[in-house]
């Protein structure tokens, strides 16, 4: 299940990281006096909307394995794969930002900046986070280190997202998420959304394979192979019966 | 096309491409480790083999022995 579940989501991102591409580049930039460069539009705040849902993925995770009704070994696999990911798209996303601010304000990065300072500290926790889950510890040691550290740096996500509507900096006013109408419409909304739901179903299918390196490495370096070796074999169950084949057929 | 924006567009596509495979190829990686771990098991060579690495295939590549 997990297996077709993993070859759907692969197939239908890169579907759809293919389209947005196609897109992108067969249809009039989106905006008079940008030119050429707003055509970021279409990955940058993408990439940005996949962090933050990975670290909102993160942050609930965190909060499963706290809660002692919940807490299961799962959680942290789920809290450590989101939490990589969601740092990886938003190193993605400020390396964006810096590509599309140098010909659009004349510089690659300003500290100064709501925007881009808070997104430099929330990017510095989670490498913390990380780093965090790599220091030697018993699964739980190691889970309750993540938790923590995860709760404290999700803090960043609102303060991240709202620093633009708090502090008038360098950094453009949102586009898509505040109460007003949209300052983005037609087909270049329709792009930009297709690429927000293309950055989505990549999160899920890295999640689907990095929780897998979780629980794998836990089972490897825990004693615990033997049931890696049961996970396996459901797994192995569950494709036959799709299949519809025989384990004998097979051998 | 814009040098900024094609540079844009390479980070975006080919850092979620690298990423991707980098992930996949650790997760077939671990899997094979685990697999040699337990040191009871072999696997068949050639494309049932590999299949099983990927987490893809049914255990009829695999002999308990």
């Amino acid at each position: 299940m997990k297996s077709q579940m993993s070859w759907f989501l692969g197939v239908a991102s890169v579907l759809l990281l293919g389209v947005v591409t196609v897109l992108t580049f067969s249809t009039p930039s989106p905006d008079f006096v940008q030119g050429e460069a707003a055509r970021l539009i279409y990955v940058h705040p993408a990439t940005a909307w996949a962090s933050y849902a990975a670290f909102g993925t993160t942050t609930f995770a965190a909060v499963m394995w706290l809660w002692p009704r919940t807490r299961r070994i799962g959680w942290d696999h789920i809290a450590g794969a989101s939490a990589h990911i969601g740092t990886m798209f938003l190193a993605m996303t400020l390396v964006l930002g810096a590509i599309w601010g140098r010909p659009t304000w004349g510089v690659w990065f300003r500290l100064r900046d709501a925007r881009m300072a808070s997104t430099l500290v929330m990017l510095l926790m989670y490498f913390g986070v990380l780093t965090l889950r790599q220091l030697p510890a018993a699964p739980d040691v190691r889970a309750r280190r993540t938790a923590l550290a995860a709760l404290l740096a999700s803090v960043n996500v609102p303060i991240v997202h709202f620093s633009v509507q708090w502090w008038d900096t360098l950094h453009q006013k949102a586009t898509l998420a505040k109460p007003e109408k949209p300052t983005i419409e037609g087909l270049p909304l329709t792009i930009m959304l297709l690429s927000f739901v293309a950055f989505t179903v990549t999160f899920c299918w890295l999640m689907v394979h990095r929780t897998r390196i979780e629980r794998w490495n836990d089972q490897l370096f825990n004693g615990d192979v033997e049931s890696a070796i049961v996970a396996r074999q459901r797994e192995g169950a569950g494709s036959l019966a799709a299949s519809g084949l025989t384990p004998g057929g097979l051998r | 096309m814009n040098a900024y924006v094609f540079s844009g567009w390479i980070v975006a596509m080919a850092g979620t491409a690298l990423y991707a495979g980098w992930t996949i190829i650790t997760s077939r990686r671990i899997a094979a480790q685990v697999l040699a771990v337990k040191g009871a098991l072999t696997i068949d060579s050639g494309a049932e083999g590999n299949a099983v690495l990927e987490g893809n295939a049914p255990l009829g590549g695999i002999d308990h022995e």
